[in-house]
């Protein structure tokens, strides 16, 4: 008994580490980095840690996460609050429903997959923010951060694939 | 027992399903919900986001330092590789500034002499609180700064905001010890500004790119590139004379400024807290 409640907390300090590092991905994606020209383009980070969660282990990215994480980006980057939490329960929504052609396949349709919904994201972005502020918003600094946020996948998407073994090998033990 | 057993998994998985979906849903609505409040100016909202903002302040406060010290360090070994050429420059820099105080110095004489004759009266002096710049969302769609100074230092919603170069912007929001800065190039920036050399004055509209666009300019005002901006101080917010920019193009009618901010290297602001000069109701029968 007392050794399956150590199994069952080891299983839950691990299984928080996605969540934690969703929080560290968005306050890192609101430090001022001070690089010429990045400002702009930033990958969205916390984008991608939605959509890896919620495809390969949806469990460990609940909505109410999702959504603290959203939420907690709109309020501290001073954009429309709710906008951010939307998009991401979104995404999630459509992934814990659509993650069929993507686990088990190879690295890059998941890549693929990512760029697919990244493309919805923003599109519904780039809507929301033109309806909130009524003015049509030029899309290239978009496009730019879109690009920046998939070449940035394969590098974040790693490291989550590490994590998730890491999270698994407890599981099993 | 075993079918009661089975019946149970078979009643609750469902319902688990269904729960999940159900608080799924009401996340979306809250989110809509407080999209649509936020947009309605509902007071609660924006206390809401001065708290968050608090909490995480001294957390950015800590996380953005060794990304500061880790600009420095880079910045330094760029210094370091260009050190010759950066001397010559400077020196040759140095020759003409000292050309320039000399003709400073005179015009401060001639000046404080035809004040005094005129009996002119003098802005009021502006004293500044300097702060941190601890997160940057630089984006398409929204330019904001957060600042770890807030309301216990002294700063105060509108007050303008500089650098070294020139103004950055203005606080838009307060919380206790940090506060939000609405850059120039924000869309919904608006200053009133001078144009130096002519005099005219004209509104500065950002539009969340890096070249905010001059408004308002009366009709047949003539601008061209090279005309230097300065804060024109109408509407008591900004001290008149501050740096902003230069315009760059006037293309199709729209006149486009370069900030001198360097918006890459902004670490430490200045929050000015200027007096505006006002009407004082009171004794005297204004």
């Amino acid at each position: 008994m007392r050794e399956g409640m150590a199994l069952r907390m080891n299983f839950w300090l691990r299984g928080a580490v996605p969540g934690l590092l969703a929080v560290g991905l968005l306050l890192f994606s609101v430090l001022p980095l001070g690089l010429p020209y990045f400002g702009d383009v930033r990958p969205l980070l916390i984008l991608i840690a939605v959509f890896y969660w919620s495809i390969f282990w949806p469990e460990l990215m609940p909505a109410i996460l999702v959504f603290s994480i959203g939420l907690g980006f709109d309020l501290l980057a001073g954009g429309p609050p709710g906008i951010m939490a939307l998009v991401l329960l979104l995404v999630r929504g459509v992934c814990v429903n659509q993650h069929r052609p993507i686990v088990g396949q190879t690295f890059v349709v998941g890549w693929l997959g990512f760029a697919l919904i990244a493309v919805g994201a923003y599109l519904v972005l780039w809507l929301l923010h033109s309806i909130y502020y009524f003015t049509l918003f030029d899309p290239r600094p978009l496009v730019g951060q879109f690009v920046i946020t998939v070449l940035f996948y394969p590098l974040v998407a790693w490291a989550f694939t590490m994590v998730q073994s890491w999270i698994s090998r407890s599981v099993v033990e | 027992m075993r079918p009661f057993g089975g019946s149970v998994t078979r009643f609750a998985m469902p319902l688990r399903v269904v729960a999940q979906r159900f608080a799924y849903t009401m996340l979306v609505v809250a989110s809509i919900a407080i999209l649509v409040a936020s947009k309605a100016d509902l007071v609660l909202i924006e206390r809401f986001r001065t708290q968050v903002v608090d909490f995480a302040a001294p957390i950015l406060n800590v996380a953005s330092q060794p990304i500061s010290g880790f600009n420095r360090v880079v910045d330094k070994i760029a210094e370091l590789v260009s050190l010759h050429e950066e001397n010559d420059r400077l020196r040759e820099e140095n020759r003409r500034l000292m050309q320039w105080q000399e003709t400073a110095r005179l015009l401060q004489r001639d000046n404080a002499q035809l004040q005094y004759l005129l009996n002119g009266k003098r802005d009021p002096e502006a004293s500044f609180v300097t702060g941190r710049v601890i997160a940057d969302v630089g984006g398409p769609f929204v330019r904001t700064l957060l600042l770890n100074a807030g309301a216990e230092d002294g700063v105060e919603k509108g007050q303008s905001v500089l650098s070294a170069d020139g103004l950055v912007g203005r606080i838009a929001a307060i919380g206790r010890s940090a506060s939000r800065i609405l850059l120039i190039t924000d869309l919904n920036s608006r200053i009133p500004v001078l144009v130096e050399q002519s005099g005219y004055r004209a509104i500065l509209a950002g539009d969340n790119t890096d070249k905010p666009r001059l408004e308002f300019l009366p009709v047949g005002a003539q601008v061209s590139p090279g005309d230097r901006l300065t804060t024109s101080g109408h509407g008591g917010l900004f001290p008149p004379g501050r740096p902003i920019g230069i315009v760059t193009s006037t293309t199709n009618g729209i006149v486009r400024v370069q900030p001198y901010v360097d918006w890459d290297r902004l670490e430490f602001v200045s929050v000015l807290r200027y007096d505006r000069p006002a009407l004082e109701f009171g004794a005297d029968g204004l």
